[in-house]
């Protein structure tokens, strides 16, 4: 697994390596340690990593540019931070945790668990996704989102309210994230569910469940397109729409 | 204790603001006042000669003297072995070929004579009440078409005979003897009482209506009297606002200032109400020349206090040389005092100009002086009657509106000296700080816990020494460096480096705006990363009462962090608490160096 931990303050980076290569003994972690983010981005740039430990100030705004698009790539975020007051609105714009300084190894353990566990969902539901284009951060809040598609190592995104999309597979306003569907999943709220392999769908944007040829179902979405339901994924479907009533 | 400050400043704030209030209205009051009192002069016009009205001296034949109007007034000098009888002062139709025709001003000084005077009186047009009004410095035996009126006092030869007068004359004329038709008023005066050479001693001669003459003169002393009461408290009131609760020398010339207009309006007005024989005149307009040679010099000094000029002694000298050398100047005494005050008039428009120029403020200020000033040089008559009060009051007015002006100023400025009181704490004890420091103390214990335990007892220490400071406007600077040596202590156990500080210049007898230097230490390690290979190096500087130090912080690179600036802003607001206009801060990169530029005067300890 590859680490990197941007903080600057060497005890507390010695602390963050020595309680992650504890924690992560199993899974061979490789932590690369940078003072600031400016030193990181050139590595990052170039590097596959897994994960991202970042200390980081959001009191001012660019702390919050910096969050945008650390979000918006292939890695999860946990921002580290001793502004704890701002945990809230980091989760809204999509790390996979917040952990408030002093931190001890229980914390610690608690984050990495969630990154392990694909299964298991960010604390508190994103209101946002970022997403990179054409080298600029376009944020998209969570509810204008329809249903996203796996795309290889990549996700697009498509939004609600949207005529085109029904006419053109490939429209401009279908966005490609960096993170798989299995990390997106992680961030998003529970109105969203996996209900496919390959798809997941805003819930509020679901018209009704139609059956399909043989046994097969399939998601009625507001705008008429349909959505596959996954064999397995069916009985979960149906539950959420039982919890409604 | 800062509750109770705040709570009395409100208090004086809100009397102020009241008093400034009671001022305008009265000032109305007064407007409306001077409005009714000039209707009933000119109602009178038609039948008074006012002593004022500037008469040819010779009555053209070919107009036809008003009505009811003394005119073609003459005297005659009486030597040692003349009489009245001996000139027939007092006939109806004499010889005037040896009598001098003059203006009832230009009456004679230090002598005896003999004094005639013609009015046509067309009963039509008189009031109910008709009344003759004489007011002059001189002792008199009147007489109405060669009967005797009165005596006002005895007249006399020389200045051993005379008994002085009273100043004002009013006498009730029977109807009988204000038939329509041509009437003389003679008289019999001596004026050796006068003393000192005045511009006029006679001030008034008519035939006025007694009841309209009354109230005009209630209503004046009335709104004197207000006036009196207004300015009197008012000096009292910042007496003891500068004695009680701030001691700003301005309030204390105003309140001075106050009193001597309130003595200077009573004693002016006094010749309303109280009816002096006239040799006391002269001391009378001696007080009156005194207390506006004080006031007239209060004015200007006031200013020059309250916008803190340089060289203050040197610009009352000015002003106090230019006064008195006004009132050398002038020979007659009774008009020294309007000069003295116009004197005083210019100097204030002068150094208001001078501030608006050097600060851009005091423009109203200036504005009114100045319209003051066209008002008493361009109607002089009119100023002498009411407008002086007038005048005073739209003084007073201004001066008070500067100090609320300033008192609110003085609030904000103690409110932001608390604010930077706590800001000091709060921002050490913002997370960033307290947060970062408490993991590192965690791994500490967990790893190294000896090396926690000297952390934890340098960060008490700091933290003890700055709740200190917080509290101290200026600390001695041995105490602020040793204050930044344990901050750079904490720091390099932090970052497990060694950050040292060393010092080039005298320390001893210097204090500092406390903290200033570890704001801007602290300031540093935020928003660059510190070299380690070289050291901070504290540079100070004497000049004078000047101190100039210079921080010079190594670096390696700059980060651009999230700094909310208020470390900056700290800095500032403590210098200017010591002082606004020579201190200064400046901070900038220089090669491997990050400056930082102090200059402040010395602040004596004790």
């Amino acid at each position: 697994m590859r680490i990197v931990i941007v903080e600057d303050e060497p005890l507390i980076v010695q602390r963050i390596k020595r309680l992650t290569l504890e924690i992560l003994t199993e899974h061979q972690p490789q932590i690369v340690c940078f003072g600031d983010i400016d030193d990181a981005d050139d590595y990052l740039c170039e590097n596959v990593i897994d994960l991202l430990l970042l200390d980081l100030n959001l009191m001012g705004r660019d702390g919050f540019e910096l969050l945008k698009s650390k979000v918006s790539a292939a890695y999860h975020t946990i921002v580290i931070s001793a502004y704890a007051d701002k945990a809230i609105v980091a989760f809204e714009y999509g790390v996979l945790d917040f952990i408030a300084k002093p931190f001890d190894r229980d914390r610690l353990e608690a984050a990495f668990n969630r990154l392990l566990a694909s299964s298991q969902k960010s604390f508190y539901g994103c209101r946002y996704l970022s997403v990179k284009k054409q080298g600029c951060i376009e944020i998209i809040a969570i509810s204008d989102v329809s249903y996203i598609q796996a795309e290889g190592h990549y996700s697009l995104l498509h939004l609600c309210n949207n005529e085109s999309a029904l006419v053109n597979k490939n429209d401009s306003t279908a966005y490609l994230h960096n993170k798989n569907i299995e990390k997106i999943m992680q961030l998003l709220p529970i109105n969203f569910l996996r209900v496919h392999r390959s798809y997941i769908v805003n819930m509020d944007n679901v018209d009704k469940i139609q059956i399909i040829e043989g046994s097969r179902y399939s998601l009625k979405l507001s705008n008429g397109q349909l959505i596959p339901i996954g064999r397995t994924k069916y009985k979960e479907v149906k539950e959420y729409f039982g919890n409604l009533d | 204790m800062i509750k109770a400050h705040l709570s009395f400043h409100l208090f004086i704030e809100a009397f102020m603001r009241t008093t400034l209030f009671a001022f305008v209205l009265i000032l109305l009051a007064s407007l409306f006042a001077i409005q009714t009192s000039v209707a009933l002069a000119s109602n009178q016009n038609q039948q008074v000669l006012s002593a004022n009205q500037k008469v040819a001296p010779k009555v053209n034949s070919n107009v036809k003297p008003k009505k009811n109007i003394f005119y073609d007034i003459k005297i005659r000098p009486l030597g040692i072995k003349q009489s009245s009888v001996s000139l027939q002062c007092h006939s109806q139709s004499i010889d005037h070929s040896l009598w001098q025709t003059i203006t009832f001003e230009e009456l004679p000084q230090n002598q005896h004579f003999c004094l005639r005077a013609s009015i046509n009186i067309d009963q039509n047009t008189l009031t109910n009440t008709p009344t003759l009004l004489i007011a002059m410095l001189a002792s008199a035996q009147l007489y109405w078409d060669g009967e005797l009126l009165i005596n006002n006092g005895v007249i006399g030869k020389s200045f051993e005979d005379e008994t002085p007068g009273s100043i004002t004359t009013l006498i009730r004329i029977s109807d009988k003897n204000l038939q329509t038709g041509k009437h003389i008023l003679s008289a019999e005066m001596s004026t050796f009482h006068v003393g000192k050479q005045l511009k006029s001693i006679g001030y008034i001669i008519r035939v006025v209506d007694e009841q309209k003459l009354n109230k005009a003169v209630l209503l004046v002393s009335m709104i004197s009297a207000l006036f009196f009461g207004i300015l009197l408290i008012l000096s009292i009131i910042f007496q003891l606002i500068y004695g009680l609760y701030q001691g700003n020398s301005s309030y204390q010339l105003f309140s001075v200032f106050c009193l001597f207009s309130a003595l200077l309006l009573g004693i002016e007005q006094a010749k309303f109400w109280l009816n002096y024989t006239y040799d006391w005149h002269i001391y009378r307009l001696s007080l009156i020349y005194i207390l506006t040679l004080c006031a007239s010099f209060l004015l200007p000094f006031f200013y020059i206090v309250q916008y803190q000029l340089s060289s203050r002694s040197l610009w009352g000298l000015a002003i106090m040389v230019s006064l008195l050398g006004l009132s050398v100047l002038n020979p007659a005494y009774d008009i020294t005092s309007s000069l003295l005050f116009i004197g005083s008039l210019i100097w204030a428009l002068i150094i208001n100009v001078y501030h608006l120029k050097k600060e851009r403020s005091g423009k109203i200020n200036s504005i009114v002086i100045l319209l003051a000033l066209t008002f008493v040089v361009l109607i002089p008559d009119y100023y002498s009657e009411v407008g002086f009060g007038l005048v005073f009051i739209c003084i007073v007015m201004m001066m008070l509106v500067t100090l609320i002006k300033e008192m609110y100023s003085h609030k904000e400025k103690s409110l932001k000296a608390e604010r930077v009181k706590t800001e000091l704490l709060r921002r050490n004890m913002q997370p960033h700080f307290l947060m970062n420091c408490l993991t590192q103390l965690m791994e500490l214990i967990e790893i190294k816990p000896k090396e926690a335990t000297v952390l934890i007892s340098a960060l008490s220490d700091e933290f003890r020494q700055l709740t200190h400071q917080s509290e101290q406007g200026c600390v001695p600077l041995n105490d602020e460096i040793s204050l930044c040596r344990k901050h750079l202590e904490i720091m390099s156990l932090r970052y497990q480096q060694s950050y040292k500080l060393t010092v080039v210049g005298k320390v001893d007898n210097i204090s500092i705006p406390s903290s200033i230097l570890h704001s801007q230490i602290e300031n540093c390690f935020t928003h660059n990363h510190i070299s380690t290979d070289r050291a901070f190096e504290l540079t100070i500087n004497k000049a004078k009462e000047q101190i100039n130090l210079t921080l010079k912080t190594p670096i390696e690179k700059k980060v651009n962090h999230q700094g909310t600036g208020t470390g900056e802003k700290y800095i500032r607001a403590k210098l200017t608490e010591v002082s606004q206009t020579n201190s200064a801060f400046e901070s900038y990169q220089e090669d491997q160096y990050w400056l930082s530029k102090f200059s402040f005067p010395n602040i004596k300890q004790g």
